[in-house]
This record gives C-alpha cells, sequence and structure tokens, in this order.
C-alpha cells in the first residue's frame, strides 16, 4: 500500500490534520504526538510530491504572512534597544535589511529580535517563539561571550548570517574569503605593485585566518625576494610596530582589516615618511569595526574618509538575503534541528575603487 | 512566486491578484488587452509562473493528466565505465539519488558516452522528459563546454571541473575540514606541521588545499618557519625526492600533510625515515572504499555529500520556480568531519599530557 496522510493517521491514531502538522512542524503538536508521527511517516516511507510542494510554496509564499515566521536574532550593546543596535553596527543593519527584503519576497514574516549581551534570557525567547509559532531563525552576529545558543534547536529551521560562533553544525552564509583574496592579488600585481604584503590581528578570528591563508598562497607565487614577510598582531599591536615593519620590510601596497592603520600611513606621510599603498578588507564590516573599537586608530581620521579608500565592501545585505533563503529552504522542505550537513553559502565581496591604491584589470 | 514580484505586477497593472495569475496563465477569461499588458509587465518585473505549479493544478483538475516522470537529471562527465571503476564518482550519483527520492523526486542519469549526438541531441532529449532540474556532476579535465537550455532549465554544478555559464556551485568546505584535521594533529601533540604539494594537482584545483593548510597553519606559531614544499611531477621523480628529503631535512616537520599522492612516505621509508617515529604522515585525500595506501590518516575526498547538496539546491530552485542563469551564481560549501584513523599519525597525547594545550 501506497503510504498517504489517511494511512499514518490510523496507525497513529490521531486526525489527518494532525498529521499534516506534524509534517509542516507546526509548533502546537505535543512533542510525544511528533515523535509518534514521524516515526510512522518514516517506517511507511510517506513521501510528499515534489509538485505539491511546489504548488504549497506558490500557495502561500505569493502574499507575505500576517504573522511572523521567522526571527532575526542578533547581539545588542547592553540594556540597548533594536534602534541602538543597529545604529552601532552598521554592518548588522545591512544584513537585516536584506533578510527583511527577502524574507518578504518569500512570503515570510520577519521579526527582529536583539539579545543584550549581559543576560541573554534564552527562556524567555524560547516561550515567544513558541507562543508566536516561529518556526525559523536567522541567527546574525551575537556577543562573542554566548557560549552556546540555548534554544529549542530541533524544532527549529536555523541558519547563521555571517560567522555567529556561538552555534556550529548549522547552515551557514558568509563572504566569500578566498576568492576574495585571490581577486584582489590579482588586480594589485596588474596594478604594477610587486611587494604587496599583510597586516591582521588573526587572534581567533576564522575570517581573518582565511583571507591570510590565501594571501600567503598567492604571495608564494612571486620571486622571493618580493616576498614580504606578513605582520601578525596578537590582539591589536601598535603603530611602532607597523612603522617597523614597513621600514623593515618596504611593502609597496598593504592588505588588510584593520581600518585604524589608515590614520597610522597619514601619520607616517605627515612624518615624511612614504607609506605603503593600502587596501582595506572588510571595509564596512565587523573586523573593521572591531579594529575601530579596540583601538587600532579609532578611526580613519583626517583627510582619509572610508569613502575615499581603496577595499573591499562587506556584503551584508546579500549575506543577509542568502541566510534567509537557508532558512526557507528548510521549511520548504519540513527540516528542522541542526542539518545532516551543514552547507556554507559564499558570498562574493564588492570592490570599491578608492584612491588608497591602485587596482587593474584581472 | 515572489510576493514582492507579484505586489509590483498588481501595482503597476492595476490587475486584481486573481486577474494577474489568469492572465498570466493565458485565460480566456481575460481580455486580450489586459493579458497583453500583464503579461508585458510581469515580463519585464521578471514575474514567472512556475511550471510544476502548472502540472500540479492540472492534475488538481483533472486526474487523468500525468505529471513528468522525472523531472531531474543527473548529469554525468565521465562515461559508464568510468563510474563503474571510480567509487567517488558512484557514491556522488547515488547519494543525489537517495536525496531525490527523499524529497519525492525521480532522478535520471546520462552518461557522457550515451551523448554521442552531441549537446543538440541532448537538449532535445531534455525537452521531451519534461527535464526541469540538471545537476551536472564532475567533469574530466578538457571536456567540451556544456551547452542546455539554460532558460527553460534549473541548473547546480558539482565543483569546478565542467566549463560552462556561472550557476549555483557545490563543493566541499576545505577550510573547515583542514581547520578539524589540524586540530586532531593538535591532539596528538604535534607542532610543526607542513604541506607538501604537487604543482599540476595544485593549479588544477586552484591552490585550495594549501591556502586553508596557510590559513590554519596561523594558529600554529612553531610552524611559521616551514616553507611549503610544491614538487613539479614530471620525469624526473629522482630530482622531486631530492629536493624533498632536502627540504624536510632542513626544516624538520613533525607531521606531513600532503594532498596529492603517497609517494613521500616510499622516500622516508627508503631513507629510513620511520613514520609515525620521526614523522607522521596526514593524507588530505583518501579514495573511500579503497584500502588506504600505507594506512595512511586523514580525510576522504568528499563524493556523497556533494551530491546530496546538489540535490537540496536544485529542489528549492524548482519550488521557487527558479530557472535560467542566476544573477550571481552561489557556491554551497558542504562540511561532513570524516577523519580517517590510520598507521601514519602517533596516538592521542593521553590527558595528563596534553592538559597544558
Amino acid at each position: 500500500m501506497k503510504a498517504s496522510l489517511v494511512s499514518v493517521a490510523q496507525e497513529a491514531g490521531v486526525s489527518i490534520m494532525t498529521v499534516s502538522r506534524v509534517i509542516h512542524n507546526h509548533p502546537k503538536v505535543s512533542k510525544e504526538t511528533r515523535s509518534r508521527v514521524l516515526a510512522i511517516l518514516k517506517k511507511q516511507d510517506y513521501r510528499r510530491s515534489p509538485f505539491h510542494a511546489a504548488w504549497h510554496v506558490s500557495r502561500h509564499g505569493d502574499r507575505v504572512a500576517t504573522q511572523p515566521s521567522i526571527v532575526f536574532l542578533c547581539g545588542a550593546p547592553k540594556g540597548g534597544s533594536e534602534q541602538n543596535a543597529l545604529k552601532a553596527q552598521p554592518w548588522m543593519a545591512a544584513i537585516w535589511q536584506g533578510v527583511r527584503e527577502r524574507a518578504a519576497a518569500l512570503g515570510l514574516m520577519v521579526d527582529f529580535y536583539h539579545v543584550p549581551s549581559g543576560n541573554p534570557g534564552w527562556r524567555r525567547i524560547t516561550t515567544i517563539l513558541e507562543a508566536r509559532g516561529v518556526n525559523g531563525v536567522v541567527v546574525g552576529p551575537l556577543p562573542e561571550q554566548f557560549a552556546s545558543i540555548e534554544l529549542p534547536i530541533d524544532h527549529l529551521a536555523l541558519a547563521a548570517a555571517d560567522c555567529g560562533q556561538a552555534l556550529g553544525g548549522i547552515h551557514r552564509a558568509t563572504q566569500n574569503h578566498y576568492d576574495g583574496m585571490r581577486r584582489i592579488f590579482a588586480r594589485l600585481l596588474a596594478a604594477g605593485y610587486e611587494r604587496p604584503g599583510m597586516v591582521a590581528s588573526i587572534d581567533a578570528d576564522a575570517r581573518a585566518c582565511q583571507w591570510m591563508g590565501a594571501f600567503l598562497e598567492r604571495q608564494s607565487w612571486l620571486p622571493v625576494k618580493n616576498q614580504v614577510p606578513p605582520l601578525r598582531f596578537v590582539a591589536d599591536g601598535t603603530e611602532r610596530e607597523f612603522r617597523q615593519w614597513c621600514e623593515a620590510s618596504r611593502p609597496d601596497v598593504v592588505v588588510t582589516a584593520m581600518g585604524g592603520i589608515a590614520r597610522w600611513c597619514e601619520n607616517m606621510r605627515r612624518g615624511r615618511s612614504k607609506p605603503p599603498d593600502l587596501f582595506l578588507l572588510d571595509l564596512d564590516g565587523p573586523l573593521s569595526f572591531a579594529a575601530k573599537r579596540n583601538g587600532v586608530g579609532s578611526r580613519v581620521s583626517g583627510s582619509t574618509r572610508y569613502s575615499e579608500l581603496t577595499g573591499l565592501r562587506y556584503p551584508g545585505v546579500h549575506i543577509g538575503t542568502a541566510a534567509v533563503e537557508l532558512v526557507a529552504a528548510q521549511l520548504r522542505h519540513y527540516e528542522h534541528g541542526l542539518p545532516k550537513l551543514p552547507k556554507t553559502l559564499r558570498i562574493d565581496s564588492i570592490f570599491q575603487v578608492g584612491k588608497s591604491c591602485r587596482l587593474g584589470v584581472e | 512566486m515572489p510576493a514582492d514580484l507579484l505586489q509590483n505586477v498588481i501595482d503597476e497593472t492595476g490587475c486584481s491578484r486573481a486577474t494577474v495569475y489568469r492572465a498570466l496563465q493565458g485565460s480566456a477569461l481575460v481580455s486580450e488587452a489586459t493579458r497583453e499588458k500583464v503579461q508585458a509587465v510581469a515580463k519585464r518585473v521578471g514575474l514567472r509562473l512556475n511550471p510544476m505549479v502548472g502540472e500540479w493544478m492540472a492534475r488538481v483538475r483533472n486526474s487523468a493528466a500525468e505529471l513528468s516522470r522525472q523531472p531531474l537529471l543527473y548529469l554525468a562527465g565521465h562515461n559508464r565505465a568510468e563510474y563503474a571503476k571510480n567509487f567517488l564518482l558512484e557514491a556522488s550519483w547515488r547519494a543525489a539519488r537517495q536525496r531525490a527520492r527523499e524529497l519525492g523526486f525521480s532522478i535520471g542519469i546520462s552518461y557522457a558516452d550515451q551523448r554521442s549526438g552531441g549537446w543538440q541531441c541532448m537538449m532535445s532529449h531534455i525537452r521531451e522528459r519534461g527535464i526541469r532540474g540538471v545537476v551536472i556532476a564532475r567533469f574530466p579535465p578538457g571536456s567540451s563546454p556544456v551547452e542546455l537550455p539554460w532558460d527553460e532549465l534549473s541548473v547546480v554544478a558539482i565543483g569546478f571541473t565542467a566549463s560552462h555559464p556561472p550557476v549555483h556551485t557545490v563543493a566541499s568546505h576545505g577550510f573547515e575540514t583542514m581547520r578539524h584535521s589540524m586540530e586532531e594533529l593538535r591532539r596528538r601533540g604535534y607542532r610543526r606541521p607542513a604541506y607538501v604539494g604537487s604543482l599540476v594537482t595544485e593549479t588544477i584545483g586552484g591552490s585550495r588545499h594549501a591556502a586553508d593548510f596557510l590559513a590554519c597553519r596561523e594558529s600554529f606559531p612553531e610552524a611559521l618557519q616551514v616553507p611549503m614544499l610544491r614538487l613539479l611531477f614530471g620525469d624526473d621523480l629522482a630530482l622531486c625526492k631530492a629536493r624533498f628529503l632536502r627540504w624536510y631535512r632542513k626544516y624538520r616537520p613533525d607531521v606531513i600533510v600532503s594532498g596529492g599522492i603517497t609517494e613521500y612516505l616510499v622516500w622516508l621509508k627508503e631513507e629510513g625515515i620511520r613514520v609515525p617515529q620521526d614523522v607522521g604522515y596526514f593524507h588530505l585525500g583518501l579514495r573511500k572504499g579503497f584500502p588506504a595506501i600505507h594506512h595512511a590518516a586523514g580525510v576522504p575526498q568528499p563524493g556523497s555529500e556533494l551530491g546530496r547538496s546538489a540535490v537540496d539546491a536544485l529542489a528549492v530552485m524548482l519550488y521557487h520556480g527558479e530557472t535560467g542563469l542566476p544573477a550571481s551564481a552561489d557556491i554551497f560549501q558542504t562540511f561532513s568531519n570524516s577523519f580517517v584513523e590510520g598507521r601514519t599519525l602517533r596516538k592521542p597525547m593521553t590527558q595528563k599530557k596534553g592538559a597544558k594545550s
């Protein structure tokens, strides 16, 4: 006999509607019933028609829901409101914009929820999610001190926007660091630079490490005399270290995610020594902001502005878009909990051509 | 159908939702003028009906209407004999089929040697069978560019081996694999890992192994002094061996990480250098299902993960009616932690010894 909603309902001793709710991951089904029905669905090998699934998406996806079906979780400064959280962290505002817009296009309504850094209050969030019937969560950047996310993960479709490291094993949308660096390198060489150098604060940040890895790999193909040893900062480093490194290794262009270095270059120019040209990774992204907050040149000052620098812009809107798509895909498949095979979606960054260095054609 | 695009058409034409749908379906209930107006606006904003929904509705209205039997196609770049031999190709195809079944799709495979009629023949095959989604599997180097009716299909590629216009691609998460591998080495007390690669395979793979290794090595301060070694395996193996040994003796790595061949183990043995007592060895491209060469420890090449992810991505595109080449091609990287124990690494350090790190 071919499995159907009816045959499953009969065996489980529940109504057809209940079986349907279980398949659609409706939160109003008790845990025991859910697991019993899921077991029977699996045993009878019930499969939906993909044509029906497509119809279901079309039927329910062509107008924006009136009730939130997913939430966007992000960290917030202590006691901060939603507005403050976004204002203080512009890259997060970009992610949120992408999340909101894409959710609307997919017919999902999305709520913003900021997690205060002092006391996350996971239980309260759990209650709210359950009460509202929310079953999708986009995990935005959260404060580093959260070791884990204590939510009923088994019943949620999750995806992380960028490197929310608090939760491993879930789908993630983030920058394409590797191909980004390869393109940067090619364009710098095409512009005639011969001795590119890199400065990074590499303690425990996978983003900086991936850029560094791709940089070192590209660099290993240059003539040995032009291989500038990278400057690795533990934590933030000092202006003096940077200046000494410039004098000793004479890079003609410096690639870095640390925004404050623009000011150090400015100071060098004032001190009548010629600073290297500058390519900034993560121009308006979390890394350059973290560096600013930690005091590597608290801001880009003097005549230099971010808009005048050459570098990579943070693809926040695209990251948000992609993260929502990853959540929506799971909701469409009625899948929840940690995925069997976590996926990372790589988003290309956009070049900003400014005055701080030349760029050639790839 | 995308809610925002639909709303755009509704706003611009002033028609109701139902009228827009009818006009797009070419219904006679809508006047010709309105139909043309709606279709023109829809075309401009990029709103299209999902053909799968159309099929389903036809089926609902008329139970005799048949659904296309095989909406998915797995386009194999190698021939059938190659698939029978190569475990990885086979694993990827099996996983794709398995995932398709889980989602209720049926999927067929088309091998390179069946395409004697060329791509023209392939296109008519696709149209005749009502195929809507295509997975482009790995292709052998030097294959001719893939030609498909791109506008009518949803397409996902596995890896970067076939040449075609940019489409969504699934690949393995090299960085994450490397990070876990290096952590495994750290647990075993290794502090000076070094990388050896073959120039040719490196270039084909876009040097990802090397870059991922360098990225993960950042957390091994002692290893930063050891340069990468890349050998050009040509006719002169003796020269490669000499370079390898010179490099090894000069920099004394405590474990060698490699993605290509396992020749290094033979060379070490010939010189009386013991593995794993003197130096460890970690292989990045073990072949699942084959007897491990020299019982090397390492991670297997990805196979099944990619087939599964490709169908996953394809299914979602079909549900949303996303056909044609994407505005921006995404890369999905999948990761599964799959360390394989072997005889070329020393045992993990006991808690007492490792407590410091």
